[in-house]
């Protein structure tokens, strides 16, 4: 304290010959700096919550009262500017032996959904829920939303600098509500060899409506997008033949013809539904290393990817277990148990995805959300949005909120026509929709993760330096536990209760983690925050171990048993992985139905994650080749020590035992 | 998901998974197997994981925008064609002609050949692209040369180059000689096993 005082009173000494206090008056040193962005009027600053500073122009300004040596300084805003908002950075500090210029004041010209001129906007409830229907026959609950506005009118941000590809069946470029938005000359068609991927398909595209999702411009006409000053690339990948350089190209492989090496975030509203393991291409996977690791000047492009609206069952040839098949939204019978696996799309299991749930206007898992633990988050993605009135008979979730987006211009082609009943008044043309640019039945995983994606663009926006894996981690950090309550779908086999899908769990890290969320909804004005004050580098360097396999082990997997196979272990040293960011596993069994088979995984700080759940659509597929499952729940934990696997007979189709012939794990982490 | 109400129903009830890999005709699980039974099995081929069989009768071809799998079939002289099961925009279909593993230029519509995932059962697609990588990115034009295919992308990044093979020429032979190749790490045929749907 001495020492200070005697620093303070030789600086303020010296001080009194040259270096002034920015005011006669003033003892101390002044604290000021720059506003920027100034426009409205009526802005006053404020320091340690005193001494109103009116600011009528951009530039420099400073308080007039001092502060001394050693004390401390707080800028604050005391009333924003008519029509902005003004936020501080560099605003509060220790005076030194100097006048403090460093206070950044940024004004920007935010707004809200609540006085969007966009006339859909206060119907897209996945921006701003206030239980209303979205054209739909009810409405979900109040508050369920992605948290945007404060974002929007605390920051104006809306995605400025980001660019997102939409890698799907196509994107009306010319659209009233995205053109202003798309990349002159940047999207490319592979059907064509030219910039235009506007579809010709007349029932329809998808990618136009998840397009609206990202990027919908504020410009007084249909909705908004999350991120409505985003700039669009669109890639008909889906409409194509889906060769591997298609998907190279489309996903930054590729600087010219098209152009997705300046891509920021690719939104992969895509995916397959195997009935039976498969790996995955290693191109695809050589693809999405380069991506996360060149793109983006180094820090690495984001790769949103859907998780799956499998939940109820797969399709035509999936096999859903019996006992897992009665699942309906006609007759409203749920089991709770997801016929897909997040982790039967090989894509979703690598480190280098964001995998995205979708929930409904309720803030609960929408109704055919595929589940697993390779999901990342969450993010709306709807029911159905019918009007009982053009389309009776199911249940009610039917006729609650779908997304309210972008369709193919015009009645006579697209989602919503005025030719066809297409099971909304809203999709039919009815107003406000008579010109039938817009549709309200989009849902699916396809319209979270565009959600996810544009959040990422705000994100990005408000802080350009993260890396793929800071972003991440924002996601993880600050994502909303939702349906906090839902209890674990338990099943009784021999011996006992089998918890076959969890409920909401805690890992080591304190993180929450649920196999049907992630670690939760998005919550963009969370991550915003954070991304403002993000300390860069906190993630060291990206490592992985390396597989550590067990060897052959051939251990019996009981049949119908809540005992499951005798625990298997596998050690993982202390280096190079000291904090988990991704485990990997992969499994070799023999069993004739591997839909019968649960695995799960408990870590060296006993967190138990189950990775693919018992009675799924593998049903009708015999045995698992080393099939590669990947799971988020134990993000921040030590990797160091004993990992103990357990498989589990659920008796879904079959009575026979099986076996379990081998596994291995890789973490992923620094 | 996207879907039309006047599907919703099916969609919801009989086939609610609203995304699939593949798209066939109705049949069982045990309907296929028997029809996979029945199939000629040609030339083993290593893709990049897995091992394949040559299916010397089924073909595949692309279907224009509006076209129908049987339109298309019907468009390159194969209407008797039996259709197997669509991959996208790829029909894969059955004919009483069996062919090498070459892919076929048919009044301006490529035909490619089909494989079978020996594990899986799944069908593929050969392309007739050929997925390398050289040790040296400089032998790319050389290997392409000495090997009589026409050298296409390369992406440096990956260090992989895309060739074609030339068509009429056998793809199964081509992938195995570039496959002993010293000037190359890894070679295999692109085969289009699943695609990708909006989810």
């Amino acid at each position: 304290m001495k020492t200070r005082l005697g620093a303070a009173l030789l600086i303020a000494a010296a001080c009194l010959a040259g270096c002034g206090y920015g005011g006669a008056s003033a003892p101390g040193f002044t604290i000021g700096g720059t506003v920027s962005g100034l426009t409205g009027t009526g802005l006053e600053l404020r320091n340690n919550g005193a001494g109103n500073l009116p600011i009528g122009a951009n530039g420099a300004f400073a308080f007039a009262a001092g502060v001394l040596v050693g004390s401390s300084y707080s800028v604050t805003v005391f009333a924003q500017p008519s029509g902005q908002t003004c936020t501080v950075t560099s605003g509060s500090g220790t005076v030194g032996s100097a006048n403090v210029t460093t206070v950044n004041v940024t004004c920007v010209n935010g707004f809200s959904i609540a006085t969007a001129s966009d006339p859909l906007a206060l119907q897209q409830w996945h921006l701003r829920n206030t239980g209303q229907a979205a054209f739909a026959d009810s409405g979900g609950v109040a508050g369920m939303d992605i948290n945007v506005d404060p974002v929007f009118s605390g920051f104006g941000f809306a995605g400025v600098g980001v660019t997102v590809a939409v890698v799907d069946s196509g994107l009306e470029i010319a659209h009233e509500d995205l053109a202003a938005n798309v990349v002159p000359g940047g999207s490319w068609n592979f059907l064509n060899g030219t910039t235009d991927p506007t579809n010709t398909a007349t029932d329809g595209d998808h990618g136009t409506s998840v397009a609206g999702l990202i990027a919908m411009a504020r410009n007084s006409v249909g909705g908004i997008g999350v991120a409505p000053s985003a700039r669009l690339k669109g890639f008909n990948f889906l409409s194509s033949t889906q060769t591997e350089q298609i998907f190279i190209d489309s996903l930054g492989g590729s600087t010219a013809n098209p152009n997705s090496s300046d891509v920021f975030v690719f939104n992969q509203s895509f995916g397959i539904s195997p009935t039976n393991d498969i790996l995955i291409d290693p191109m695809d996977e050589a693809q999405y290393l380069a991506g996360v690791t060149s793109l983006r000047g180094g820090k690495g492009a984001l790769y949103v990817k859907a998780a799956g609206n499998g939940f109820l069952d797969m399709g035509v040839r999936g096999n859903c277990a019996a006992a897992n098949a009665t699942q309906s939204v006609v007759s409203g019978t749920f089991t709770g148990l997801s016929c897909e696996n997040a982790n039967f799309d090989p894509h979703n299991t690598l480190p280098y995805q964001i995998v995205t749930g979708a929930i409904n206007a309720s803030g609960v898992r929408a109704s055919y959300s595929t589940a697993g633990s390779a999901i990342w988050v969450s993010a709306p993605g709807g029911e159905f949005g019918r009007n009982a009135a053009l389309d009776p008979g199911f249940i009610s979730l039917v006729y609650s909120p779908a997304m309210v987006t972008t369709d193919q211009s015009g009645c006579a082609i697209g989602d919503s026509t005025n030719t066809v009943n297409n099971g909304s008044a809203f999709d039919n043309g009815g107003a406000p929709n008579a010109a039938c640019n817009y549709r309200n039945g989009m849902n699916g995983t396809s319209s979270a993760t565009p959600v996810t994606v544009g959040t990422i663009a705000l994100i990005l926006e408000a802080n350009p330096a993260l890396t793929w894996r800071d972003v991440k981690h924002i996601l993880a950090s600050t994502a909303r536990q939702i349906d906090a309550a839902r209890a674990a779908v338990n099943i009784a086999l021999t011996g006992g209760i089998y918890v076959a899908e969890p409920a909401w769990l805690t890992n080591a890290a304190g993180f929450k983690f649920h196999n049907w969320y992630g670690f939760g909804l998005v919550d963009a004005s969370a991550a915003v925050n954070l991304a403002r004050t993000y300390p860069l580098g906190q993630l060291g360097t990206f490592a992985n171990t390396g597989l550590i396999s067990s060897g052959a082990i051939n251990i019996a997997i009981p049949d119908n048993s809540v005992t499951g196979s005798a625990p298997s272990t596998l050690t993982v040293p202390t280096n190079p992985v000291h904090v988990i960011e991704a485990v990997q596993i992969s499994v070799t069994a023999t069993h004739p139905a591997i839909g019968d088979l649960g695995i799960e995984l408990k870590s060296p700080s006993n967190t138990t994650s189950v990775l693919k759940n018992i009675r799924d659509g593998f049903a009708g597929s015999a045995n698992l080749s080393g099939m590669v499952l990947l799971s988020n729940a134990f993000y921040g934990e030590n990797p160091a020590g004993v990992w103990t696997i357990k498989v589990v007979d659920g008796s879904g189709v079959n009575t026979t035992a099986g076996t379990l012939t081998g596994w291995s794990i890789r973490i992923y982490g620094h | 998901m996207n879907i039309r109400i006047v599907a919703l129903y099916l969609v919801l009830v009989a086939t609610p998974g609203l995304g699939q890999e593949s798209r066939e005709p109705a049949q069982s699980a045990a309907e296929r197997a028997a029809m996979l039974d029945t199939l000629q099995r040609g030339k083993p081929i290593k893709g990049s994981r897995e091992q394949y069989r040559h299916l010397p009768e089924v073909f595949a071809v692309a279907r224009g925008a509006k076209e129908t799998p049987q339109e298309a079939i019907a468009r390159i002289g194969a209407a008797d064609g039996q259709l197997l099961e669509i991959k996208g925009r790829l029909a894969l279909f059955r004919s009483a002609r069996q062919k090498a593993a070459s892919v076929e230029g048919i009044g301006g519509s490529a035909v490619y050949p089909v494989v079978l995932n020996s594990r899986t059962g799944t069908l593929g697609v050969l392309t007739g692209t050929l997925v390398v990588k050289p040790k040296s990115m400089a032998d790319a034009a050389l290997i392409a040369n000495s090997r009589g295919l026409e050298k296409g992308k390369e992406y440096p990044q990956l260090q992989t180059v895309f060739y074609r093979v030339k068509v009429g020429a056998d793809i199964a032979d081509a992938a195995a000689a570039l496959q002993t190749d010293p000037r190359i790490e890894s070679a295999y045929p692109e085969i289009i096993e699943y695609v990708r749907l909006p989810k």
